[in-house]
């Protein structure tokens, strides 16, 4: 179990190291390359939670797809601009505050939490718990998901697209 | 075992840095980053909620935020690029015509 | 009727069929042809009412997740007839505008397909999903001129505001769920109300995140930063549209969240919105009176009926309940007449949506100059209007409920805004200066859409009782 407590630790210190480097970074390429490590922690601790099969999607559609989506979409605008695009950082004082006052209230209310009933392992075949569950109790949304997508790509082909 | 609290903190801290990074909003994409955590840290949660109750049902809730999410992502970047047709810069405070 | 399982979500259904239609007759149309795409959205939303009005009183249930309940297919019914005013505006503006035909039209049959199932959904993570997918229909219909840089900015202005809200509001989805172990409102409510002792801090942090999540939707202050600037960029057509078709999809949502399955802890939320209510109505008046652009002054306008709804929700009493729902109809009509005539009155190059372009329309155009009169009396909540009857019920219902210091607040505000809906009115009729505004010719079909507006404004002021009996009818199901 200390392998497990360790993974944590390393993961977390990953996870919120890399996600203050995402908002402090000065150079917007940096910070999508942040991005892509707290993505890819996240998959770790998702791991560590026996969510292999989500582990796999994250790394594929988060850290994969939208990465490449943001890198894409950087590129394609800086050739307009044709000099690298500046960060600066503005409103620093009222985002931390903000911020900060969200993070005590919530961990306030973590910590006074009356402590949770042991947890059952979950077991199974995992992938195929959620193949079956998406098909049945979770179609309606699958459903709807399909729905969202095709008005999304709608959206932004249309956006996209040069004019005719 | 690690408690579940600790996966709550830690989602916390990410979803707070993220809000920050929305306000601190030097620019447009950066802003998209940051919203990206923030749906991160909610996963992270739901993930670790569903853990705590034995259920799947938690990463099949996760399954479907991340495929919101790439849809969102996708219409933004889209309209980022419609934008700086228009504009050259994507800075938000370069946008005078309508009052930020 | 229909195959026993999918019978709620038919109504929602016909829109999305509408919508695919709309969609692949566009991929298949030769170019230069003109297809009557807003037809074929029509005959899905007639077609979703006439399914919405088999299931009345059937209290149907699909997939465990949707239920058309009275409440659900209330608000069903005013989201169709939203959507089917904005499509008679639309024919004209579309042809005028050179709008994209198939992407627009399919994009408001899919906004409102996801604005039924946000109002008929019984499951938290459906609610999410049907707010991003009318979300996201609206964002790209906001910047549907992308040849205007400002429709551009606004939406996505409209965007990255609605991505933040979402995050939140998902946030607060996390930890219902971590708490009752299902996102299914009926479990939610039942664990809450066993939960409404003990204190536990969790339950409130969920309350305050779904509550600042929709109180983005249904712009309240101090969540209201997006509302003026995509109100004004959106094409006038769309601001119709959205002003009232997402507030009326989101409050529905917002009501049956609130007001069922966190009701046992209404003690918590009640003061909040309260103070969300009072700020909303206060601000969306006082700084509406300022305004020079008509658009963006009727963006405030809609900002304060929030306000107005949010009272009804703080006094959900009986009177109150019943009041919410007539409140949403009314407000509904009404301003998506306003916004029918100002769209109307653009032309391709130039929006004419400024105060002085109103300038002696009585005397160019009297048909739209007294159609928005009667919009303007409503709105402004003057007798024998729709808008006074349900600003009558809703302030009642707050005075019963002994919130008196909010019927005072909703009544002043009231009293201000009615000057600056007159001084539009008094613009249109006693300026003598020959008008700025070219008329353009309108369309049959988008004069038919008015007038229907206007009478039932009209009717709905004198003759408020079976529609008011039907609402508190509706209600009733969710409490």
């Amino acid at each position: 179990m200390t392998g497990d407590v360790l993974a944590f630790w390393g993961l977390a210190l990953l996870l919120v190291g890399s996600a203050l480097a995402v908002v402090l970074s000065k150079n917007l390429f940096h910070a999508v390359l942040w991005l892509a490590l707290a993505l890819t922690g996240t998959a770790g601790v998702f791991l560590l939670l026996e969510a292999e099969f989500l582990a796999a999607i994250q790394l594929l559609l988060y850290a994969g797809g939208i990465v490449t989506i943001v890198v894409f979409a950087i590129v394609v605008t800086e050739r307009l601009v044709g000099e690298r695009i500046s960060q600066t950082s503005r409103r620093i004082a009222g985002g931390a505050v903000v911020a900060a006052a969200l993070l005590g209230l919530i961990v306030s209310a973590i910590v006074e939490r009356p402590l949770a009933p042991a947890e059952p392992s979950i077991g199974a075949d995992l992938t195929r718990t959620i193949g079956e569950l998406v098909q049945t109790r979770f179609v309606l949304p699958f459903e709807l998901l399909a729905v969202l997508m095709l008005a999304a790509l709608m959206g932004a082909v249309y956006f996209a697209r040069p004019d005719d | 075992m690690i408690p579940l609290g600790h996966y709550l903190i830690v989602s916390a801290m990410l979803f707070a840095i993220g809000t920050a990074g929305v306000f601190l909003r030097r620019n447009l994409i950066t802003i998209l980053l940051s919203i990206e955590i923030m749906l991160n840290a909610v996963n992270l949660s739901f993930v670790a909620f569903g853990r705590q109750f034995g259920s799947v049902d938690g990463q099949i809730i996760v399954f479907f935020v991340m495929t919101v999410a790439a849809a969102e992502a996708a219409v933004g970047l889209a309209i980022v690029i419609a934008l700086f047709r228009h504009r050259e810069s994507l800075n938000p405070d370069a946008f005078t015509s309508l009052k930020w | 009727m229909f195959s026993s399982g999918i019978d709620a979500v038919v109504p929602m259904l016909c829109v999305t069929l509408a919508a695919l239609a709309v969609m692949g007759a566009e991929a298949f149309r030769a170019r230069g042809e003109q297809l009557p795409l807003g037809g074929l959205g029509v005959v899905g939303l007639v077609g979703a009412a006439i399914s919405a009005v088999l299931l009345w009183n059937r209290n149907a249930v699909s997939f465990g997740v949707v239920v058309a309940d009275n409440f659900g297919l209330f608000v069903t019914l005013v989201l169709l007839l939203v959507a089917l005013l904005t499509i008679m505006f639309s024919s004209t503006v579309v042809r005028r505008d050179g709008l994209p035909a198939g992407e627009y039209y399919a994009l408001v049959l899919f906004a409102t397909a996801g604005m039924i199932m946000m109002a008929t959904a019984n499951d938290l993570l459906v609610v999410f999903i049907a707010l991003e997918i009318l979300s996201i229909a609206v964002y790209v219909l906001t910047g549907i001129r992308r040849d205007d840089s400002r429709a551009i900015e606004a939406a996505f202005k409209y965007f990255l505001l609605g991505a933040f809200s979402s995050a939140f509001f998902l946030y607060g989805i996390a930890f219902t769920y971590g708490l009752a172990g299902s996102t299914r409102l009926d479990r939610v409510g039942t664990y809450m109300a066993a939960q409404s002792m003990s204190g536990n801090p969790l339950i409130l942090v969920a309350l305050g995140l779904l509550l600042v999540g929709f109180a983005f939707k249904i712009s309240a202050v101090p969540f209201h930063m997006w509302t003026p600037d995509a109100y004004e960029g959106a094409p006038a057509v769309v601001t119709g549209f959205m002003s009232t078709g997402v507030k009326a999809a989101a409050f529905a949502a917002f009501a049956r969240v609130f007001l069922s399955v966190f009701e046992p802890f209404s003690g918590e939320w009640a003061p909040l919105v309260w103070l969300l209510a009072a700020a909303t109505m206060i601000l969306g008046t006082v700084v509406g009176v300022a305004q020079s652009n008509l658009k963006r002054m009727l963006a405030y306008s809609s900002i304060a009926h929030g306000g107005y709804l949010l009272v009804g929700l703080v006094a959900a009493n009986q009177v109150g309940k019943a009041a919410i729902l007539f409140y949403l109809l009314a407000y509904a009509v009404t301003n998506l007449a306003a916004f029918g005539v100002i769209a109307l009155l653009g032309t391709r190059e130039a929006a004419n949506d400024e105060l002085r372009d109103y300038a002696g329309l009585w005397h160019t155009r009297p048909a739209l100059a007294a159609l928005m009169t009667v919009c303007l009396l409503s709105l402004g909540g003057l007798p024998p209007t729709a808008g006074f009857i349900g600003k009558w019920y809703i302030f009642s219902a707050a005075v019963s409920a002994g919130y008196y210091g909010l019927a005072v607040i909703g009544v002043l505000t009231s009293v201000v805004s009615v000057f600056f809906y007159l001084r539009v009115v008094v613009m249109m009729y006693m300026t003598d200066r020959p008008a700025a505004i070219a008329p353009p010719p309108v369309s049959a079909v988008a004069m038919a859409a008015l007038v229907a507006s206007i009478a039932a404004i009209i009717a709905l002021g004198i003759l408020p009782t079976p529609v008011l009996d039907f609402a508190a009818q509706s209600i009733a199901t969710i409490f």
